[in-house]
C-alpha cells in the first residue's frame, strides 16, 4: 500500500468513526422540574450607559498624549456610550463608542443571533505623536517634494546657512491611523462555520528620515500616507474529536508617495549634487493560505498543526538611479520584480502514555522563505554624488527546521515536572550561506507547597555556526573577524524562579527572579555577550467585600558587550550597553466606600537608565547616561447620585524627566555637517481632570 | 563558567526540593480531589440558587453562556450542572458530621484535575483550540481555563477592552507589565492595543504564541509598509525584527534593543567605513558628530528596513 492510500485510509477512518467513537454518550436527565424560578431574567430590551462631561489638560505635553491624544493644553469633551439590545431567539446587538472627542475615538458594533451568525463593525483611530517642537527650513511638508526657501545660499556647514534661522518653521511629527473593519461569522447547526473580515486602514502623518549627501546629512520629514486593505476569511469543519480549518489572509498596501525628493541645503560636493531622492516604502501585497487542525487519532494520541503558504509581491516602478543630471547610470530593469514565497509548518503529536499524569509531545516546525526576486547588476550612485561600482542585489532566503520533544509528569495537583530537548537547523541562502545547528534542553518544576507555589525553569542552548562570514553589503567587505550575533556560535543559559505564597486566604504574594546569559565565545568582533536579569515582587489582596489592592516592584537589567575595530583589523575597542529598568506600581480599588462611592487609585513609578560606554585605550570620555523617569498618579471616583445617575471624576498627574544625549543640546545647526530638526527630549508635568455624568438605563 | 555551575546547581536544587516535598504532608494534602459519582439535582438551577445567590454568581445570567434561546449554551442544556456536573449529592441532605460532597469547580486553585475542569470547557470550545495549543504552556495540562476566563462575570476580562485584558495577562506575565511601562512601548497600557493583537493563546503555533506563523509576519500585519520584499534587503529586518527591536518596550526610541551606533556596530565593521568608537567627545561642546547624535547611523542609512532605490545597496537612498 502506498503512502497516499495509507493516509487516505486513516483520514477516512477518522472522519467516519473518530467522532462517534470518542463522543460522550448522552445522558438521560429528567429536567421536567427544572423551572428556573429563581433565575434572574435579564429580559429583552435595551440597556447601557452614556457618559458625558468635560476634561482639561493643563499643559502641552506631546509624550503624555503620544497614544491617548491629549497632547495639547485645553479643554476636551469626555464622551462615551455603550448600548446593548437583547431580543428574543438569542438575538442581540451591542454598540460601544469611546473617546468621541479625541484622536483615539472608536466605535464598535456587533450583533446577530447567538450560535447562528454574528456581524461586527469597527471604526477605530490611533494616534502616534512623536514631537511638537521640530524646526525645519524645508517647504512642502506632507508632500513628496521638499524645497528650500527662495534665495537659499548653500553652505558647507549648518551654522553657516545664512537664511536658516529666518526660514525655520515649527512642525509636529505625528501620524494618525484610522481603521474601518467589517466582519461576518456564520455557524450552521451541525459542523460548519464560516467567517470573513475586511479591514481598511488609512495612515497619515510624517516621519523623520535622514537624508545624506556623502558626509552631510539633514533630517527631513517624510510623508506617511498609507492605505491598506486586508481580508481574513476561513471555513471550519468540526466534529466532536477533531476539526480542520482552511483560511485565507490577503493584504494590499499602497503608499501615496513612492519617493521623497529634497534640495540639498549644503554646498554640493560634486556637480549636480543639489537634489536627492529617497525611495519610500513601496506598494506591496501579501496572500496566504493556511490549513490547521487538531484531533485525536486514538484515545492516547492527539495531533494538531498548521501549515501555511504565503506569497509576498512588490513590483513598484524603480526610481531613476540618481536625481543628479550630471551622472548617468543604466537601469537594468524598470520595476522591482520582487517576490518571495514563505512556507511554515507547525505540527505537534501528543501522546499520553498509560501512566497517570504523564504526557509527551513531539513537535516539528519548518519555516522557509524563498526569495525569488530578480537579480541584476545595479550601478550605484552614492548619495547622488558620484558613481561607484556595480552591485548585484542579493535576495534573502532561508530554511529553518526545528524538531523538539517534551515530557511532562504530574505527580498530583501539587507536583509537576517537565523537560524537553530540541534541535534546530537554520540554513541561510545569502552571503557565505551561514548556517547554524542549535541544541536546546530545558526543565521545569512546579510545586504547590503548603504555603504557596514554587516554579523553577532552566534552559540551556548551544549553537554551532558555519559559514559565518558576514555578507559584503553594498560592494565593500566586512571585517572578516566580524560574527553576526544571530548566526554566531553561542552558548545560552537561563534560569527563572517564581515563588507564590498565600499569607492569608485573601492575599497573594509572588516573588520572581530570572537570569539569562548568552556567550559568543568564538566572536572576536561583534557581540560577545548578553546578560539579562530581572527580579521583583508582586502582591494582591482582597480585603473584605469592598477593597482590592495590588502592588509590584520590578527591576530588570539588559547588558550587552561587544568588540570592534577602528582600523578594519583586530579588535581595538570594547563597548558595553547597560540598560537598567525599575518599575514600581500600586493600586487600590474601593467599592461602595461610603455607601455610594467607588474609588480607584493607581500609582506608577518607572525609571530607566541606559549606560553606553566605550572602552578605547587612551581615550576616556564617557557618554552620559540616558535617563528616563516618570511618575503617574491616577484617581478615579464614581459617586452614584441615584440608581441610574453617577458623577464620575478622573484625575491624572504625570511628571516625566528625560535626558538622552542623542537630542539633548542638539539644535538645528549644532553639528556642522548635520542639519537637524532641533528636536528635544520630552519633559512634562501634566494634570488632566475630567468631570462627567453617567446615566445607566 | 560560573553560570554553567549555577545552572547545574539549579537542577540539584530542583531535585532536593522534589525529594523534600515528597515527604511533605502539605503536599500530600494537596492531592487531587476525586469526584464521587452523582445524579443530577431534582430542580436544576433552582436547587443551586437557594444557596449560591451572591451577585458574583447571579451576574452569570447576563453572560452569553446563560442565553437560554441558544440551544448550544450550557445553561440551555443542563443549567448550572451543564458545567458543574451532576449536583444531587452536593445539594443533598447531610448526616451529622458529614462533609458536604464537593461539586466540580474551576481554577488552578481548585483541587480537581485540570483535565476534568478544562474538559468541560473543551466539550464546546474544542475547535477554538488549534495550532500549537495542545501541549503548550497554556494548555489543559498546565493551566485551568478559569485562571484567565471568568465565565460568571458580566464581561470576561479576556474578551474585555484591551486594558482589562492586559491586566489579566499581567497576573502571570509580571515582567511584561513592567516592560510596557517603559518610555517607548506599544500602546497597551493606554488601552489602545490588546495583548491578543499579537498573541493568540488558543490557536497559535508559532513560538511566543504569536498570531502569525512568524514574528516578522506578526509585526508586518500592522506595519505593512515594512513588508517588502525590497530590492535591497537588510538581513535583520527581513529575518527577525527582535534582533533590533524589543517589542514590549524600551528606553530607546523606536523600541530599539540598544542605542545606535552600538546597536549597528554589533554587526557592522566595514572596509572604508570603519567602526569608530563614539565617545563623549562626539557630543555638543566638543566635536559633535552626526555618527552619534540624532538618529546616529540612520541619519544617512535612512532606509534601514530595506530600500527600493536602484542606488540603495547601502540603504542610503
Amino acid at each position: 500500500m502506498n503512502r497516499i492510500a495509507l493516509v487516505a485510509l486513516v483520514l477516512t477512518w477518522v472522519v467516519l468513526y473518530g467522532g462517534p467513537l470518542l463522543a460522550a454518550p448522552p445522558q438521560d436527565v429528567d429536567t421536567s422540574r427544572w423551572r428556573c424560578r429563581f433565575c434572574p431574567d435579564p429580559g429583552a430590551g435595551v440597556s447601557g450607559s452614556v457618559r458625558a462631561g468635560a476634561g482639561y489638560v493643563n499643559e502641552n505635553a506631546v509624550k503624555f498624549g503620544e497614544h491617548n491624544g491629549l497632547t495639547g493644553r485645553g479643554a476636551f469633551l469626555d464622551a462615551a456610550a455603550e448600548v446593548s439590545w437583547n431580543g428574543t431567539a438569542a438575538r442581540y446587538w451591542k454598540a460601544v463608542a469611546r473617546d468621541l472627542d479625541l484622536g483615539t475615538r472608536s466605535l464598535t458594533l456587533e450583533g446577530g443571533e447567538q450560535g447562528r451568525y454574528e456581524i461586527s463593525f469597527l471604526r477605530d483611530s490611533l494616534v502616534d505623536h512623536d514631537f511638537d517642537n521640530s524646526l525645519t527650513p524645508f517647504l512642502g511638508i506632507g508632500g513628496g517634494d521638499l524645497t528650500l526657501p527662495g534665495g537659499w545660499v548653500r553652505a558647507t556647514a549648518a551654522d553657516g546657512m545664512e537664511q536658516l534661522r529666518a526660514s525655520l518653521s515649527s512642525v509636529d511629527v505625528e501620524s494618525r491611523r484610522h481603521r474601518t473593519g467589517l466582519g461576518v461569522r456564520l455557524e450552521d447547526a451541525e459542523h460548519w462555520s464560516y467567517y470573513v473580515g475586511y479591514r481598511h486602514e488609512r495612515r497619515d502623518g510624517e516621519r523623520v528620515a535622514g537624508a545624506a549627501f556623502l558626509v552631510d546629512s539633514a533630517e527631513l520629514l517624510a510623508p506617511a500616507d498609507y492605505r491598506s486593505h486586508a481580508v481574513d476569511a476561513g471555513v471550519r469543519y468540526e466534529r466532536d474529536a477533531w476539526h480542520v480549518e482552511a483560511a485565507y489572509y490577503g493584504s494590499l498596501f499602497r503608499n501615496e508617495h513612492d519617493a521623497l525628493t529634497w534640495e540639498n541645503p549644503f554646498s554640493a560636493v560634486a556637480p549636480g549634487a543639489d537634489r536627492g531622492t529617497l525611495a519610500l516604502a513601496p506598494d506591496n501585497q501579501f496572500h496566504r493560505l493556511s490549513l490547521s487542525g487538531s484531533g485525536r487519532l486514538a484515545s492516547r494520541f492527539h495531533l494538531s498543526g498548521t501549515a501555511s503558504i504565503g506569497y509576498q509581491y512588490q513590483d513598484d516602478d524603480l526610481l531613476e538611479p540618481t536625481a543628479n543630471a550630471a551622472l548617468l547610470a543604466p537601469l537594468p530593469r524598470r520595476s522591482a520584480e520582487a517576490e518571495a514565497t514563505v512556507l511554515s509548518v507547525d505540527a505537534r503529536l501528543r501522546y499520553d502514555p498509560p501512566v497517570a499524569g504523564l504526557t509527551t509531545s513531539l513537535d516539528y516546525r519548518a519555516e522557509v522563505r524563498d526569495n525569488d526576486t530578480e537579480i541584476d547588476a545595479f550601478t550605484q550612485v552614492v548619495t547622488d554624488t558620484f558613481t561607484a561600482g556595480v552591485v548585484r542585489n542579493q535576495p534573502l532566503s532561508w530554511t529553518r527546521h526545528t524538531l523538539s520533544g517534551s515530557v511532562r509528569y504530574r505527580f498530583d495537583s501539587a507536583w509537576r515536572l517537565a523537560g524537553g530537548v530540541a534541535y534546530e537547523r537554520y540554513d541561510r541562502d545569502y552571503g557565505a550561506d551561514p548556517s547554524t545547528d542549535e541544541y536546546r534542553i530545558w526543565g521545569e518544576m512546579r510545586s504547590r507547597l503548603g504555603f504557596g507555589e514554587l516554579k523553577l525553569e532552566l534552559k540551556h542552548a548551544d549553537r554551532d555556526a558555519s559559514g559565518v562570514e558576514p555578507v559584503a553589503a553594498g560592494g565593500t567587505p566586512q571585517n572578516p573577524l566580524m560574527r553576526w550575533f544571530d548566526v554566531a556560535d553561542r552558548d545560552e543559559q537561563s534560569v527563572r524562579v517564581t515563588l507564590t505564597v498565600f499569607p492569608a486566604p485573601w492575599a497573594e504574594i509572588t516573588v520572581t527572579g530570572q537570569s539569562a546569559r548568552s556567550d559568543y565565545d568564538q566572536t572576536r568582533i561583534g557581540r560577545t555577550r548578553r546578560w539579562k536579569q530581572g527580579y521583583g515582587i508582586e502582591g494582591s489582596a482582597t480585603i473584605g467585600e469592598h477593597v482590592d489592592a495590588f502592588g509590584y516592584a520590578l527591576r530588570s537589567v539588559d547588558r550587552t558587550d561587544q568588540r570592534n575595530s577602528q582600523v578594519f583589523g583586530p579588535p581595538d575597542w570594547r563597548g558595553e550597553a547597560d540598560d537598567d529598568y525599575a518599575t514600581v506600581g500600586f493600586g487600590v480599588r474601593f467599592v461602595d466606600l461610603i455607601d455610594r462611592l467607588d474609588l480607584e487609585i493607581d500609582l506608577t513609578y518607572s525609571d530607566a537608565e541606559s549606560d553606553n560606554s566605550v572602552d578605547l585605550p587612551g581615550l576616556a570620555s564617557p557618554l552620559p547616561e540616558i535617563e528616563d523617569e516618570r511618575y503617574t498618579a491616577r484617581l478615579g471616583a464614581d459617586y452614584r447620585l441615584a440608581d441610574a445617575f453617577s458623577l464620575v471624576l478622573g484625575l491624572t498627574y504625570e511628571t516625566l524627566r528625560r535626558n538622552a544625549w542623542q537630542l539633548d543640546e542638539v539644535g538645528v545647526d549644532t553639528v556642522p555637517g548635520f542639519l537637524t530638526l532641533g528636536r528635544s527630549e520630552p519633559e512634562h508635568d501634566v494634570l488632566v481632570m475630567t468631570v462627567s455624568a453617567r446615566y445607566r438605563f | 563558567m560560573w553560570f554553567g555551575r549555577a545552572f547545574l546547581c539549579g537542577w540539584w536544587l530542583a531535585a532536593v526540593l522534589t525529594l523534600l516535598a515528597a515527604g511533605d504532608p502539605a503536599a500530600a494534602a494537596a492531592a487531587e480531589t476525586p469526584l464521587a459519582p452523582s445524579e443530577y439535582s431534582r430542580e436544576g438551577a433552582d436547587t443551586c440558587l437557594r444557596c449560591h445567590d451572591s451577585p458574583d454568581v447571579l451576574s452569570f445570567f447576563a453572560t452569553r453562556h446563560a442565553v437560554r434561546d441558544d440551544p448550544d449554551t450550557p445553561f440551555a442544556q443542563l443549567q448550572c450542572e451543564g458545567c458543574h456536573g451532576p449536583g444531587a449529592h452536593h445539594a443533598g441532605r447531610l448526616r451529622p458530621g458529614q462533609a458536604r460532597p464537593p461539586i466540580l469547580n474551576f481554577g488552578s486553585d481548585q483541587r480537581f484535575p485540570l483535565a476534568l475542569q478544562n474538559g468541560v470547557c473543551l466539550d464546546c470550545h474544542r475547535a477554538d483550540m488549534s495550532g500549537g495549543w495542545h501541549g503548550s504552556a497554556h494548555d489543559a495540562q498546565t493551566q485551568a481555563c478559569a485562571d484567565c476566563h471568568r465565565s460568571h462575570a458580566r464581561e470576561d476580562p479576556m474578551l474585555a477592552p484591551a486594558a482589562e485584558q492586559a491586566e489579566a495577562c499581567y497576573g502571570c506575565h509580571l515582567m511584561v507589565r513592567a516592560e510596557l511601562q517603559r518610555a517607548y512601548h506599544h500602546p497597551v497600557r493606554e488601552g489602545e492595543m490588546a495583548c491578543a493583537e499579537c498573541h493568540s493563546v488558543h490557536r497559535a503555533a508559532a513560538p511566543g504564541l504569536l498570531t502569525e506563523p512568524t514574528l516578522n509576519a506578526t509585526c508586518q500585519r500592522s506595519h505593512e509598509e515594512l513588508r517588502g520584499p525590497y530590492l535591497w534587503e537588510h538581513v535583520p529586518a527581513a529575518e527577525d525584527c527582535s534582533l533590533c527591536h524589543r517589542s514590549h518596550g524600551s528606553v530607546h526610541r523606536g523600541l530599539l534593543t540598544k542605542a545606535p551606533p552600538l546597536l549597528c556596530q554589533d554587526c557592522h565593521s566595514r572596509a572604508g567605513h570603519p567602526s569608530i568608537a563614539r565617545t563623549g567627545r562626539s557630543l555638543p561642546g566638543e566635536r559633535p558628530s552626526p555618527f552619534l547624535l540624532g538618529g546616529s547611523c540612520v541619519n544617512c542609512h535612512a532606509r534601514v528596513h530595506g530600500s527600493n532605490h536602484p542606488s540603495g545597496a547601502n540603504l542610503l537612498r
